[in-house]
């Protein structure tokens, strides 16, 4: 009986172990920060027209460039899908060039140089509202109408400290209205540890403004809530690019090629803006239902993401000043 | 005899330097780290200064030790009615409550918070229900969320301690008083009230040491409301960069308010408690209808608010979901069948880590406890002190100090599973070392000793001839530690990486981005590996589970 159950132990330890670790057939490995239900509809498109599989290695951005650096003598990783461009800028050395013939639908800079990374999405940021909770003629149209005291404790937004996303959302605000702007915001915000309670914040009604991004808000109006909306500030919105790269000396090479191009070509892009509302970066997208194409607003055209990069720890010394003072 | 001494000196030795690197030396570590300026490397006191400096870290301590000490006094409201009704009063469906009011302890805390939420935030269940009679809701984000869910999930431990202090009073104390003439108020304020206290006393400690080191409630619905253990995570993780300076020092504070509670539990506390044993143990009254009902009320309402809320983590778990927006009223098994084809491998990782940390910590365990019930000596008591501190270390420390520690350097254990299931075994041995050791005390050294004296090496005599003895414990221990380690959350999100993400996790993420659907599906399969196991133990032992917690 009790070898038995010894036995058994044991079955489970290996079954298990056998399980957890990484399979050696895969054709090329995914680091990616993005959520599960999206890689598995990348991954699974790629396998089904290539018959390449693809192996997912779900952390967070920062994450994903610690591992790769850490890794650089032997590179696990293959492909790098998707952060913040300045992220990638600053880990560029561990990436290899790639030029994708899918990039000649790029606009200009959103590939590097050397072309180590490249630029695969655009996130938009905006100001999400609760329509149950703003009546449509106080709905703000401008990102200076959040400077309003009127809006005293009635606006999240997260920690630019802890979120790449609210950075780049403080560095355009800084860019257009200067730590005068800033200050008068930090006084009517809420300032949360992490951008997704943000946008689940103001869904649940808790909050009637928030700065977030656009796909995040998208979700809730797509899940079918009726009291999401989403304001395009006509003072520019802000287009932060995120960026895909092939690591160097990576183990599957041709395979992360094809995989690039598969991930910035037409077909997939539209697709996931269809389904998970994040803007292609090719200039020949297409629209799609339910949100309004680039042309229909104004973006904030001297949002630079590499001054953004330049000017992060300045910003982010003087804001946490500010916020401990409060 | 010089033989058994040797083998076991090295086996002593062995497990010292476990304990010495896996607990001690991480806590120095980052001790050290607190002192040490991030800029220039040199001696600061920076950190420290920093905290007193600006009013955000003040706070956050206030935060913590208000939100600690009222959830203490609301769980001493309800666990001391609630023991006091089941120990002296008739009640139908008694053994029912008893056993469902003991089921908070063992479901993961931030589940709790989660459900919480699906029902009271402001698109909640009742607050819809509310709204359409047009009632509004308080919001249930910031600091009554949190004691709310503290309250309802840490009472049964003032419930637990109070009713075995009841229930060992001898009839005899309070019938000598009556018969002097005294009121029954008068009988219960002094001599039962009186009796009772050191148990009240440790409930409440262990409720504030529970709270205070709590990391998923606050985090979930906390929102800018910070505490002490999630500002130590924050300045420690950070997608830009982390301060370990200030995470230490953060830790540093929080180490001494939890070491501080300890000390004082096992030296003033525990030195108060009477001894009695209990020949005729108190009768148990039958009382009229209406204050029956009353009373049945007050202890089946606890019961069932406290675990209404995971009946509905279940019912979301089969609710059909759209991205983050919820169809209550709907069903679909679309967020099992995701879980299962889409991202299985949280639920692997958490059984792999679990069985792997279990089965370390069971041989740690006996080990250890046969080294402090047959070789006591100031050694031991070395072991016993080293091998319970992890019990009194928040799990965000513990896991930043092993973090900080093992990042660089000949061991680099960050960023692997190892960790993790180093980490486990460290935290959760104390409870195995607790049911094997109390049964080995009962075990007769004279037959190990004749096996020893027939030829038969120690080690191998310890094996073939006590081992076997302490195998019910031995067992009752591995569970206990198999579902801790399974609900664990606070050390796990500080330790783990991508790939490696258990259960826990990946509720915790999925909660964050506002993904209930999902989140309760995984939530399900959580809550029913924890209870399975747990039904199986009692019904084969007939265990009182949370006794051995």
């Amino acid at each position: 009986m009790r070898r038995q159950v010894i036995r058994l132990l044991a079955v489970f330890f290996f079954l298990s172990l056998a399980f957890s670790g990484a399979s050696q057939a895969a054709e090329v490995v995914l680091y990616s920060s993005n959520p599960s239900e999206l890689l598995d509809l990348v991954s699974k498109g790629f396998e089904a027209k290539t018959g390449i599989k693809v192996s997912v290695v779900r952390m967070g951005t920062g994450e994903a460039m610690k591992r790769i650096a850490a890794e650089k003598q032997n590179p696990l990783c293959d492909v790098f899908w998707s952060g913040d461009v300045a992220v990638l800028e600053n880990a560029k050395e561990n990436f290899q060039t790639y030029k994708s013939p899918e990039t000649a639908a790029l606009p200009p800079g959103y590939i590097e140089k050397e072309a180590r990374w490249t630029a695969s999405n655009d996130h938009l940021m905006i100001i999400m509202v609760n329509k149950s909770l703003v009546k449509p003629e106080d709905t703000p149209k401008n990102w200076k109408d959040l400077f309003d005291p009127k809006w005293k404790g009635k606006i999240v937004m997260a920690n630019p400290e802890k979120s790449g996303s609210a950075y780049a959302q403080v560095y355009g605000l800084h860019k257009l209205y200067g730590w005068d702007g800033l200050n008068k915001l930090i006084a009517n915000a809420k300032v949360l540890d992490s951008s997704s309670l943000i946008y689940k914040g103001v869904a649940a009604g808790e909050y009637p403004l928030g700065i977030t991004m656009e796909y995040a808000a998208h979700r809730y109006i797509a899940g079918g809530d009726k009291n999401v909306g989403i304001v395009y500030p006509a003072d520019g919105a802000f287009m932060a690019p995120e960026a895909t790269g092939i690591v160097k000396n990576c183990p599957h090479p041709e395979e992360a090629k094809k995989f690039v191009d598969y991930l910035i070509s037409k077909e997939v892009e539209d697709e996931v803006f269809a389904k998970y509302s994040r803007r292609p970066a090719r200039l020949d997208a297409g629209d799609t239902e339910g949100l309004p194409s680039l042309k229909q607003m104004t973006l904030l055209a001297s949002f630079d993401p590499m001054e953004a990069n330049r000017l992060e720890k300045e910003i982010l010394a003087k804001w946490k000043e500010i916020i401990l003072s409060k | 005899m010089r033989k058994p001494f040797q083998a076991w000196n090295i086996i002593l030795i062995a497990t010292l330097a476990i304990l010495f690197f896996a607990v001690l030396y991480p806590l120095l570590y980052i001790f050290k780290a607190s002192f040490i300026s991030t800029d220039t490397g040199a001696f600061s006191l920076k950190s420290y200064a920093t905290f007193f400096k600006y009013p955000y870290y003040l706070r956050c301590l206030g935060n913590s030790i208000f939100v600690s000490g009222l959830s203490t006094l609301l769980a001493l409201a309800l666990g001391i009615p609630f023991a006091f009704f089941l120990a002296r009063y008739r009640i139908p469906g008694k053994n029912i409550i008893r056993t469902l009011g003991t089921l908070p302890l063992i479901l993961p805390t931030f589940i709790g918070a989660e459900a919480w939420l699906l029902l009271l935030g402001r698109n909640g269940l009742f607050a819809k229900g509310l709204q359409g009679l047009g009632i509004e809701m308080p919001s249930i984000y910031g600091w009554k969320g949190i004691v709310l869910v503290f309250t309802l999930q840490f009472f049964p431990f003032v419930f637990l301690m109070v009713s075995s202090a009841l229930n060992a009073i001898d009839r005899s104390l309070e019938e000598a008083a009556t018969s002097l003439g005294s009121g029954k108020l008068r009988v219960f304020f002094t001599v039962t009230l009186p009796v009772v206290t050191p148990a009240i006393l440790s409930g409440a400690l262990v409720v504030f040491f529970l709270c205070i080191e709590n990391f998923g409630v606050p985090v979930l619905i906390g929102e800018d409301f910070r505490v002490l253990s999630v500002q130590a995570y924050n300045e420690f993780i950070s997608e830009l960069g982390g301060n370990p300076a200030m995470a230490g020092a953060l830790s540093m504070i929080l180490l001494a308010i939890t070491l501080g509670l300890t000390v004082f539990q096992k030296h003033w506390v525990e030195r108060k408690n009477y001894t009695m044993t209990s020949l005729n143990p108190i009768e148990v009254k039958r009382l009229r209808p209406l204050p029956t009902f009353l009373i049945w009320l007050f202890c089946a309402g606890v019961v069932f608010v406290a675990l209404f809320p995971f009946a509905v983590v279940m019912i979301s778990s089969i609710t059909k979901t759209h991205g983050p927006v919820m169809y209550f009223g709907q069903f679909s098994l679309e967020n099992f069948i995701r879980a299962f084809t889409i991202a299985p491998r949280p639920i692997v990782n958490s059984f792999f880590l679990a069985t792997t940390s279990t089965l370390i910590g069971i041989v740690f365990g006996i080990v250890v406890s046969y080294l402090l019930v047959r070789k006591k000596g100031a050694v031991s008591y070395l072991l016993d002190l080293l091998v319970m501190l992890p019990l009194a270390i928040a799990g965000t420390v513990q896991g930043i100090a092993l973090a900080a520690t093992y990042n660089k350097g000949i061991i680099v254990l960050t960023g692997t599973w190892m960790i993790l299931v180093l980490a486990y075994f460290i935290r959760k041995a104390p409870y195995s070392i607790k049911t094997t050791s109390s049964l080995l005390q009962q075990i007769d050294p004279s037959i190990e000793e004749a096996s020893i004296s027939l030829g038969v090496p120690p080690v191998r005599s310890f094996i073939r001839v006590v081992l076997p003895i302490m195998l019910p414990g031995i067992i009752a221990g591995a569970i206990i530690m198999w579902v801790t380690t399974l609900a664990e959350l606070s050390t796990t999100i500080v330790l783990y990486y991508g790939p490696w993400a258990t259960m826990t996790v990946e509720i915790f993420q999925r909660i964050g981005s506002g993904d209930f659907g999902p989140a309760s599906a995984y939530a399900t399969i959580l809550i029913l590996s924890v209870l399975i196991p747990l039904f199986i133990l009692n019904r084969v032992s007939g265990r009182d589970l949370a006794s051995s917690l």
